[in-house]
């Protein structure tokens, strides 16, 4: 998923599903700074902590429902979303860049579900590609 | 003597009616109504039972008042005991490609599930033989029984929820028991089991015993598990279970098919899951519909952009989505059909201030009604008729609804609606959209075959079709598309991102723009179609795609055998969600039938001493073996063909099973009378001309007297079924009496493998009316009786 939205140093990443910390701290990596949303408490204070205790300060997390993006940092030159949706929040297609990628798989849970990639163009017409079939964990719920 | 005849009365209703409630249950916990096996089923604990009674018939008899209310009593016991276990066995049935054992699990359900049918029959069975000088009076009260046990299982079903209506049949065994176990020997230590077994029914049974446990996969389960849903509202019916779900921090937010280009959220929404699954959705509607504008941006808003101030007909309109969908984008009047009286009474009573009375709004009328029998008897003609989204994505998408009978798609569906279009109207029908595509490409060959039976030749200008990411909307047009229509899908798919599937004079550069596939798949599919290489599609194409029909009405299978290999070998990669597990679940259904029936009715016959000629067995066997074939191919075709009639599959299941239990006990008791030479032979001969006349015209009197209520139309199939039934409860007991005078010994046996050839046939008339059609079914019945009358002269 990293790769699908092919990241460069200078992008401002939005990753919606904290979860763990683990795919915030990958982009981190690779790209000026991530912005994560958790909506369960427990995942949310966790994986901020350690990703405070590993020393990532490009990385600024926030408890609340992804499904409405964060408006305040927007527009992002990518957006990653970790848990599925039965469909694609408008709120993130808004905040998504003309030229940026945002990677969701998007269907049922347990069903097959679509990775979605979705790409807005300079003229902010919207084309997307449906990558692989996957299964992720619902948006909320079992952990 | 009455008390036995009331005894066998109340079995006899129970037994039916748990056959109607373990139908209703395996609805809602699993997903289709798996009327085949259940009654499989029930005819293999009847098979079974002879089987036993045959073998131990000496000492049953001497024993015959406590034999009957034991068993009577361990049918009650029976009764919750396997209802309890049977949910408990792991099954998934979205597992069976993964996981072999689930096979095992299935034949572990089938097998719980056959011990109180046996008890049952039992009970039956023992009168029948221990009591024949009233054999007749009992055989009417058995019968009776069925009828009465149908129809208060589905008046229980109106008023308690399906766990509750359990206690009155429970009830009901119970009073069988002791009614048949006073003054018997063991009447004391019964009476106090009876006491006991009611005491801890009503008294001491834990409370989650009774509760239904749904697969963790159906659509309700899930949404539960989303943090702080809940369920605000339940409401049973023998329609349905509706549940309303409330689901406040995240959303229900369901909008299929909305455009990636919005900037409209949908508003708060309740949930309302039908058996669990098939979510449709309440939205909070306060006379603004400005709040609503994500309405004019999904693909099922494409007709409007069409058409101006039309009259509209939703079809399916559940929890009022696609009446608000037609009221934002313009409708002037909408008439809203929909099946349930009870989620019409949640939209317009207990959620009336959310739903902002939509259904009370004055451009709008709500029909209780099915849909296909409302639009055979309206006059009215439409602007547009509209068909939503009535089942779930996830279910579309792998085979729960395989072999679930819709009468909605099919050609014949099809053309009725198009008859009630204004000359310029269309029929608007959304769908899922999946990978590799499936019911778009079989909804466009069925509309094809639609406009070509209804002699339109340039089908091709009449259709158009766009696609979200998930959803595809089909138009069917009245007449031909003009310049100005084509346009304005055009631009519709434009300014919404949707991709162009199909309009006329398409070129291919318009397809496969927005949402991208590797392929232009449904575009070269539609283009197929309507060239003339849909025979060579259909037939290359890895799903079945081949137009439904009222003959065929399975628009959800798509299972091909010839698929079958490839698919498997992808399984581990991706491809096991390619399988449509409920088709090798009827597969496997018919196998398991085939050994248990065997292991259970055949083999413990082979104790009986032969004394009839040799070489006469065979003979014999195979006109009994035949007679069970017949019979159950008709029914199970009737009880199919039905659905149409009778707008549910419960209805149907009903009404024909015990429509054909009734008459046909009443003509086999009547059989007697038959003093002709080969009686068998007239018989069957009627039951040919009764099918082949109402093969030819059952569609005609459906579609006449559609629109009657739903009491009329009951009485009216049942005055239908009512001479075949009657001629088909013929042939068995003229068998018998011929055995009788030749080969006594062999009646066991005639029971055991009529009993065995109903067992599989149960399950193989469905498989065979998926595969061939219900015409074939029935024909295939007809060569069965036509043999079964040529084997009769052979012994």
């Amino acid at each position: 998923m990293t790769d699908l939205i092919a990241p460069e140093t200078s992008d401002v990443v939005l990753a919606i599903g904290t979860g763990s910390g683990y795919q915030a701290a990958v982009l981190a990596e690779l790209v000026d700074h991530v912005y994560t949303i958790e909506i369960i408490e427990p995942l949310f204070s966790s994986a901020t902590a350690r990703l405070d205790r590993l020393g990532y300060d490009n990385v600024t997390t926030q408890l609340g429902d992804g499904y409405y993006g964060w408006e305040q940092h927007a527009p992002f030159d990518a957006i990653v979303v970790t848990a599925a949706a039965s469909h694609v929040p408008p709120p993130l297609i808004q905040q998504l860049k003309p030229g940026g990628r945002m990677v969701i798989p998007v269907g049922g849970r347990w069903m097959t579900q679509q990775l979605l990639l979705i790409e807005k163009t300079e003229q902010d017409k919207i084309i997307t590609k449906q990558v692989a079939a996957v299964r992720f964990v619902p948006l909320t719920g079992e952990h | 003597m009455r008390r036995l005849l009331f005894a066998t009365l109340f079995v006899s209703a129970a037994a039916i009616g748990y056959e109607i409630l373990l139908m209703r249950v395996l609805s809602i916990v699993q997903w289709h109504h798996f009327a085949y096996m259940i009654i499989s089923l029930a005819l293999l604990g009847y098979g079974a039972s002879g089987t036993f009674i045959a073998l131990f018939r000496k000492s049953l008899e001497r024993h015959f008042a406590a034999a009957f209310a034991t068993s009577a009593l361990l049918f009650s016991i029976a009764m919750l005991v396997c209802f309890v276990l049977g949910q408990r066995v792991p099954f998934n049935a979205l597992e069976v490609v993964w996981d072999r054992r689930q096979f095992l699990n299935l034949s572990i359900i089938y097998l719980i599930f056959f011990v109180p049918f046996f008890f049952a029959a039992c009970c039956i069975g023992l009168a029948f033989t221990c009591r024949q000088a009233y054999i007749s009076r009992i055989y009417f009260f058995d019968l009776l029984g069925a009828g009465l046990g149908a129809i208060l299982i589905i008046a229980t079903l109106f008023v308690l929820a399906p766990q509750n209506a359990l206690l009155v049949l429970i009830g009901l065994a119970v009073i069988a028991s002791a009614l048949a176990g006073f003054g018997s020997a063991i009447q004391r230590p019964l009476v106090a089991l009876q006491v006991v077994w009611l005491a801890f029914v009503l008294f001491g049974m834990p409370e989650q015993w009774l509760g239904l446990r749904l697969s963790e996969y159906k659509g309700l389960s899930q949404a539960m598990q989303v943090i702080d849903s809940r369920t605000v509202a339940v409401s049973s019916s023998p329609l349905g279970l509706l549940t309303v779900v409330e689901s406040p921090t995240i959303p229900f937010r369901h909008a299929p098919g909305l455009s990636f280009g919005t900037r409209h959220v949908p508003p708060e929404q309740l949930g309302v899951f039908t058996d669990g699954d098939a979510l449709s959705v309440i939205t909070r509607y306060d006379g603004d519909m400005s709040k609503l504008g994500y309405l004019g941006e999904v693909t099922a808003a494409l007709p409007y952009g069409l058409l101006d101030r039309p009259q509209v007909l939703v079809l399916g309109a559940g929890g009022g989505s696609d009446v608000l969908l037609a009221l934002h984008n313009g409708a002037s009047h909408v008439d809203a059909v929909e099946l349930n009286p009870q989620m019409i009474e949640l939209v317009r009573g207990t959620y009336a201030d959310f739903s902002g009375r939509v259904y009370e709004d004055p451009r709008v009328t709500v029909y209780r009604r099915e849909a296909r029998g409302f639009v055979a008897q309206r006059k009215q003609r439409y602007d547009l008729i509209q068909i939503g989204l009535l089942d779930s994505f996830g279910a579309s998408g792998t085979g729960v609804q395989s072999l679930h009978e819709s009468y909605l798609y099919t050609v014949e569906g099809l053309q009725e609606y198009l008859a009630h279009l204004e000359p310029n109207g269309m029929l608007a029908i959304t769908r899922w959209l999946k990978l590799p595509p499936r019911d778009s490409l079989k909804l466009f060959a069925t509309a094809v075959e639609a406009l070509r039976v209804s002699g339109i030749d340039e089908s091709g200008r009449r259709l158009a079709v766009i696609r979200s990411w998930n959803t595809s909307t089909l138009l069917i047009k009245n007449n031909e598309f003009t310049h100005q229509d084509i346009a304005a899908v055009h631009e519709f798919a434009e300014t919404h991102s949707f991709d162009t599937v199909y309009y006329p004079g398409m070129p291919k550069a318009d397809a496969n723009r927005f949402n991208q596939l590797e392929q232009p798949y449904l575009y070269n599919g539609a283009m197929a179609l309507l060239g003339g290489k849909a025979d060579d599609l259909l037939e290359r194409y890895k799903f079945h795609i081949a137009p439904a029909t009222d003959n065929q009405p399975y628009f959800f299978h798509f299972f091909k055998w010839d698929s079958m290999r490839e698919v498997m070998a992808l399984r581990k990669r991706g491809g096991a969600g390619l399988i449509e597990w409920g088709y090798l679940i009827l597969v496997s259904t018919v196998i398991q039938a085939v050994i248990a029936g065997f292991v259970l009715i055949l083999m413990p016959l082979a104790r009986i001493k032969r004394t009839w000629p040799a070489g006469t067995g065979a003979r014999m066997g195979s006109y009994f073996f035949l007679l069970g074939l017949a019979f159950l191919f008709v029914e199970m075709a009737f009880i199919q063909k039905f659905i149409l009639f009778l707008s549910h599959p419960l209805y149907s299941v009903a009404v024909v099973l015990s429509g054909f239990l009734v008459f046909a006990g009443i003509g086999s008791a009547l059989s007697a009378r038959l003093t002709r030479r080969s009686p068998v032979a007239y018989v069957a001969g009627a039951i040919a001309a009764i099918t082949i006349i109402y093969v030819l015209l059952l569609p005609l009197v459906f579609r006449q007297f559609m629109g009657l209520a739903d009491v009329a139309k009951i009485i009216l199939s049942i005055v239908l079924i009512a001479p075949l039934a009657f001629c088909m409860g013929m042939p068995f007991p003229l068998g018998l009496k011929r055995l009788a005078d030749r080969a006594p010994d062999f009646v066991p046996w005639a029971w055991g493998i009529n009993g065995f050839a109903s067992v599989i046939s149960a399950a193989l008339a469905t498989l065979l009316a998926i595969e061939f059609g219900f015409t074939a079914v029935l024909l295939l019945a007809l060569l069965f009786y036509a043999s079964a009358a040529v084997a009769i002269r052979s012994w």
